[in-house]
């Protein structure tokens, strides 16, 4: 991930202030509106390939998305789920089925990475 | 103090035409030059993204208008089992008398999710079953009445609004 792309990432605030729109609508900003040209998008992707993420390329920030109110929440109810205690994150009211569905799609992407960073390069993999 | 969007509690919403808040771009003449119309065009679509990202991330402040507090619409999840029963009965053929039209839909929408309405004197959300609807508890029907008289587009940007969450075309959406 170079600079740019880690400051988008980063900080959505000093990423408005220090990059022009038509580069943040390149980078994908969920704040300003999409290019007519998807092509054109110069954005942060997650490793692509048969030992990484197999699915459709991001069309939005990583940074924006997922600093979501909503995605954040499910990083929290997945926090506990994984300890066994969701029920203390939303006042011991049982998850709805969004957020159980959150977190099947928040824990699959974290297994895609981590087996990514777990299978060396000359493998497909990232790590060493 | 505006609750954020949430898949589990209430949040809050706002509609886009309250005076409260900036209003869209006006549309230019059929005979405004080329110029005019790709300004608007341009104008426009900053309006949406500012629309859309107020409502992904809750913070509405780029499109307050200083000093101004729009209507605040507190909204809590829709039942997903009320919603597919909603959905499948807007499949019916409109000859069924459970066929629910998308006018309906989006009226049923509303008044399912609806918890509160900040800053309306006199209007007041009283949420109770419906026995025309299965017995699901959602707010009175005139309040769709009340809202239409100030404007039809409130009840129907709010329900467009609640049956996409509902359609899975948000942040974990697969569409």
């Amino acid at each position: 991930m170079n600079r740019r792309d880690r400051l988008a990432i980063a900080d959505c605030t000093e990423c408005q202030k220090m990059t022009p729109p038509l580069q943040r609508q390149h980078l994908g900003c969920g704040y300003l509106p999409p290019l007519d040209d998807r092509k054109r998008l110069t954005m942060w992707q997650p490793p692509q390939g048969e030992k990484a993420h197999r699915g459709p390329g991001a069309t939005i920030c990583a940074g924006y998305t997922t600093k979501l109110p909503e995605v954040r929440e499910v990083q929290l109810a997945s926090v506990h789920w994984e300890a066994g205690n969701i029920g203390a994150v939303f006042g011991g009211e049982h998850p709805t089925e969004d957020i159980l569905n959150g977190i099947v799609l928040f824990k699959g992407a974290k297994n895609e990475i981590q087996n990514w960073l777990a299978t060396p390069k000359d493998e497909g993999g990232g790590g060493s | 103090m505006i609750r954020l969007p949430s898949l589990q509690r209430a949040y809050d919403w706002y509609w886009s035409g309250d005076p409260a808040l900036h209003p869209p771009p006006v549309a230019p003449a059929a005979d405004a030059s080329d110029a005019d119309k790709a300004a608007y065009r341009v104008a426009s679509d900053e309006y949406k993204a500012k629309i859309k990202a107020a409502r992904d991330t809750g913070d509405w402040s780029p499109l307050l208008k200083p000093g101004e507090t729009p209507l605040k619409f507190v909204l809590e999840q829709v039942d997903r089992n009320i919603w597919r029963a909603l959905d499948d009965r807007r499949s019916l053929p409109s000859t069924n008398s459970r066929h629910v039209s998308a006018s309906t839909l989006l009226g049923l929408l509303f008044r399912l999710a609806v918890k509160d309405i900040v800053g309306a004197e006199g209007v007041r959300v009283e949420r109770r079953p419906d026995p025309q609807f299965d017995g699901w508890v959602m707010a009175q029907p005139e309040l769709v009445t009340i809202l239409d008289t100030a404007n039809e587009d409130i009840v129907s940007e709010l329900g467009l609004c609640v049956f996409m969450r509902l359609n899975e075309t948000g942040p974990f959406g697969r569409k």
